[in-house]
């Protein structure tokens, strides 16, 4: 990653990457701090100038390199409209949850080889504080009574090649949500707003 | 001595326990009584003698005697034995005795009982003998009642047979004399038949030399036949060269066009391949006029698109014209001012030149208000004028006819006056005249007149006051007139300057109306798109999307699917363990809570179809099973009894199965259903015949068919033909 950014200048692969690894680590922390997977699964990391739980679950692992390397892709083509991370009772099968993170594409930088000026530094503080948001956030959403797991959505053009591991979905709403918008940030060719939608406690 | 006496003493009572069982314990007593004995003499001896040598001796009588003793005990045991199997074998014999004993007895009773029986056997033999005596007698009258019947019968059937016999007599002389009439035809017909023969033979020997002729002829027509169809050939050989001709006709023109083709065939392959070469290019071509076409179609596109865009260019030229002469106008509606650079700047002119025509018009408003309260004031001040004037006018005439009033008063006060010098002058002439008293009389009088005067001086002033007070209103009044005339005057052109921007006004008024009705429009709209912005972000943070242009992904594997695969299959595993729990306690409740190998019992009933559900569907199975069996078996009963029904109408034998391997045939026309065949099929497939009594009876056909050409069909038929000749016969 490090060698496609420069100190001062975002290209558009860097910019995917680092948009990926705000989703990776992004969801990792959802997946912490909402009690998805069990506490004990997860290892610290230092990053954004935050210490951030990473699991350590292999399959969990597998599926979230697998889903990451094709966003990375879809970012690159600036295809992908919006990750949703959907937490689903499994009991009841009902969505409780839905972490969206619209993804707004400058698709000049598609044509555009010119790289952007903004630091590094400063996108990781952004970032930093998008995911500082997350991780506060567990003060006023509701507690998962039973047990969660969660899901992966991908909202991309209509046009796009669907490949073979993936299938189609629906929107998966909240019967009756509750939203709050969080903090945003952008690379100048990524800008990624952050929202949490959950059900309302009757 | 004691022991020979011993042994004799035992066959005695050996001797007496046979005799008589009463007395069988005695012996037994003795005998111990005395080896007891012989004991106590020993010990006596031995306590008699108390010296070496006797006691040596005596050890040795005793060692001698012990072994005696111990000699004698042995006998006495085997003695006992033999004792204890001599009873035993006694006790023995007695029973045989007493069961021959009782069974005789029980013979004996049944003698008896048989002797009981034959006599009641010899006694009811009686009685049925005279029974069939009585019955006897009755059939010998019957006998004799029928003998007679018979008799009388007899005697009839005689007297029939003479009439019988008669008739035959009568009958046989017709025949005879038929029979002569037939010989005598017969005799006829000979001769005829002979005459025929001659006839015959004579037509024979014809019939030969016709014979002759025909074969002749046949010999004749065969060569003709033959000639014909060498002819038949030719001509087809003809023809074949006449068709070959013509053909070769048709070749050679072909030939000829050929050759005349050939000439120009050359000519065509250099065409050809000047053709081929055009081809390729023109295939090139095709494929550039394809893509030239597909550039054609995209170019169409975009020429319809640049059409539209022209169509919308020149619009929007026209518009830009428009716009640009109303960009001039505006701008040299601004003369005065610096020329507008920019819309901006013109909207911000626009913005201000509206605020100020607001302001303007707020302030025309204002005017128009204070105009019209202007005009009100001016109409009621030029009422309260006209009422001054009238007024003024009554005041004037007052005036008038106070100064009339004031003349006449002054006329009269200097009347007054003179009258008054002269009563003075009077009054002084009587003063001088008159005395004090009267002085003083008329000096009252003077006064009373000098305050009348004076009242007359108060009322005078007070008079010329008013005066005064109403000239100086009049003045007022003539004052307010003017100034009132004045504003009417300004007012009036007022008046005027609104009748010429009366028209402007009405459309200020109309655009203002407008403007606010815009306003408020503009308001509600605001505040719509803000509420369905809210609500679009609203959705969007539900995470709503346009299904026209996104659609959602996600990957097939995801945790939520793979754990719900997990859930379904836990549940299936502990409904499985659930059964098979159910299953345990069943068993255990069944046993009474004592079982063996618990967890095999459980399985096996698991692999049985234990639950409910499996033995539904078992039996579902079974009956559609069954239910198919019967109606195959129906299907095939039906079939084979057509078969059969077929084979036995065809064949004439109706076939059945008595036991495997064994057909049995019986004939249609067979007399009595006894009479079948049986055939045996053996394991090597072979068929052959069992005797019955229906095949001894065809002992013929059996020789002919079977021995002679090993042939069931033939033999079967043979015996069908035989059975059916034998019934027409019967028949006939």
């Amino acid at each position: 990653m490090a060698a496609t950014v420069t100190q001062n200048a975002i290209t558009l692969k860097g910019s995917t990457e680092i948009v990926a690894e705000f989703f990776m680590y992004g969801i990792n922390s959802i997946l912490y701090q909402r009690g998805i997977y069990p506490p004990e699964t997860f290892t610290r990391a230092q990053k954004y100038g935050l210490t951030l739980l990473v699991t350590t679950d292999e399959q969990l692992k597998k599926y979230l390199n697998e889903v990451i390397s094709q966003i990375k892709e879809w970012l690159f083509n600036m295809t992908v409209k919006k990750l949703v991370v959907v937490i689903r009772s499994i009991d009841t099968n009902e969505v409780l949850e839905r972490w969206q993170f619209d993804v707004e594409c400058d698709k000049t930088a598609l044509t555009e080889s010119k790289p952007r000026e903004k630091s590094e530094k400063e996108i990781s503080k952004e970032i930093g504080s998008v995911i500082r948001q997350i991780t506060a956030s567990v003060t006023f959403l509701p507690l998962l009574e039973s047990a969660c797991e969660f899901d992966l959505l991908v909202y991309t053009d209509k046009n796009l090649e669907v490949p073979e591991a993936w299938g189609e979905s629906g929107p998966q709403f909240i019967a009756n949500s509750e939203e709050v918008r969080l903090r945003t940030f952008t690379t100048t060719i990524h800008k990624v707003d952050t929202m949490v939608a959950y059900k309302k406690s009757d | 001595m004691e022991d020979n006496t011993a042994v004799i003493r035992m066959k005695r009572d050996f001797d007496a326990f046979i005799h008589g069982t009463g007395s069988k314990s005695t012996p037994m007593f003795r005998l111990d009584q005395s080896d007891i004995s012989n004991d106590s003499h020993l010990e006596q001896s031995s306590v008699s003698s108390l010296s070496v040598k006797s006691l040596l001796d005596k050890e040795k009588e005793n060692k001698s005697k012990e072994a005696e003793v111990i000699a004698l005990r042995s006998q006495v045991t085997k003695l006992k034995l033999e004792l204890s199997s001599l009873q035993t074998s006694n006790k023995r014999v007695k029973i045989d005795l007493e069961k021959d004993c009782e069974l005789m007895q029980m013979e004996r009773e049944q003698e008896v009982e048989k002797v009981v029986e034959m006599k009641a056997q010899l006694q009811y033999i009686a009685d049925k003998e005279k029974q069939t005596r009585e019955e006897l007698l009755e059939c010998h009258k019957e006998l004799e009642r029928r003998k007679a019947s018979y008799e009388e019968k007899i005697n009839m059937f005689r007297k029939e047979k003479i009439h019988l016999e008669q008739e035959l007599q009568e009958a046989k002389k017709k025949a005879w004399e038929k029979l002569t009439g037939v010989k005598n035809e017969l005799v006829r017909t000979t001769e005829e038949l002979n005459i025929c023969r001659q006839e015959l033979d004579d037509t024979k020997s014809q019939l030969v030399l016709q014979l002759r002729h025909s074969s002749d002829l046949e010999s004749h027509l065969k060569e003709l036949e033959d000639y014909k169809n060498k002819a038949a050939i030719a001509e087809q050989k003809v023809k074949e060269f006449e068709l070959r001709i013509s053909s070769m006709e048709e070749d050679e023109k072909v030939i000829k066009a050929m050759k005349s083709q050939l000439t120009s065939f050359e000519e065509l392959e250099r065409e050809n391949r000047k053709l081929s070469v055009e081809n390729s290019y023109l295939k090139e071509i095709q494929e550039n006029i394809l893509l030239l076409k597909e550039q054609n179609e995209s170019l169409k596109g975009k020429l319809d698109r640049s059409e539209q865009r022209m169509s919308d260019f020149s619009k929007l030229q026209i518009e830009c014209e428009d716009m640009k002469l109303r960009l001039e106008k505006w701008e040299n509606a601004d003369k005065g001012k610096s020329k507008v650079q920019s819309p901006e700047e013109m909207s911000k002119r626009i913005a201000e030149l509206q605020r100020t025509e607001a302001l303007m018009l707020a302030k025309q408003g204002q005017m128009q208000s204070s105009m019209t309260s202007c005009e009100s004031e001016l109409r009621v001040v030029k009422g309260e004028c006209q009422d001054l004037k009238t007024e003024l006018i009554r005041e004037k005439q007052k005036v008038q006819q106070q100064a009339d009033f004031i003349k006449r008063l002054q006329k009269k006060l200097l009347l007054v006056t003179k009258e008054r010098d002269g009563y003075k002058s009077i009054i002084d002439s009587y003063e001088s005249e008159v005395t004090v008293n009267i002085q003083a009389g008329t000096s009252t009088h003077i006064q009373q007149l000098e305050e009348g005067i004076g009242g007359y001086k108060k009322q005078i002033q007070f008079q010329e006051e008013e005066l005064a007070k109403s000239a100086e209103q009049l003045s007022e009044s003539r004052r307010q007139n003017i100034q009132f005339e004045k504003r009417i005057r300004e007012l009036e052109q007022a008046t005027h300057a609104n009748q010429f921007s009366q028209c402007d006004q009405e459309i200020i008024l109309q655009l203002r109306e407008k403007i606010a009705g815009l306003e408020k429009e503009l308001e509600a709209k605001e505040e719509k798109v803000l509420v369905l912005e809210a609500r679009i972000e609203q959705r969007r943070l539900q995470g709503d999307y346009d299904p026209t242009t996104t659609k959602v992904l996600h990957f097939k594997m995801n945790p939520v699917k793979i754990a719900q695969n997990q859930r379904t299959e836990e549940i299936k595993a502990l409904q499985e363990e659930n059964e098979r729990l159910k299953k345990r306690l069943q068993i255990l409740e069944e046993s009474g809570g004592k079982v063996e190998d618990l967890t095999v019992q459980v399985e096996q009933k698991l692999q049985e179809p234990g639950s409910a559900k499996d033995i539904e569907e078992m039996k579902t199975q079974l009956n559609s099973a069954k239910l198919k069996n019967e109606r195959l078996m129906e299907a095939f009963k039906k079939t084979s009894q057509e078969f059969r029904e077929v084979c036995y109408r065809l064949m004439g034998y109706k076939i059945d199965i008595p036991c495997t391997n064994q057909y049995r045939l019986t004939s249609m026309y067979s007399e009595s259903p006894n009479h079948f065949l049986l055939f045996q099929q053996s394991s090597s497939g072979e068929i052959q015949m069992l005797e019955t009594e229906f095949s001894t009876s065809l002992k013929d056909h059996i020789d002919m068919y079977l021995a002679r050409y090993d042939s069931i069909p033939a033999f079967l038929s043979s015996v069908t033909l035989d059975l059916v000749s034998r019934q027409t016969i019967s028949i006939g």
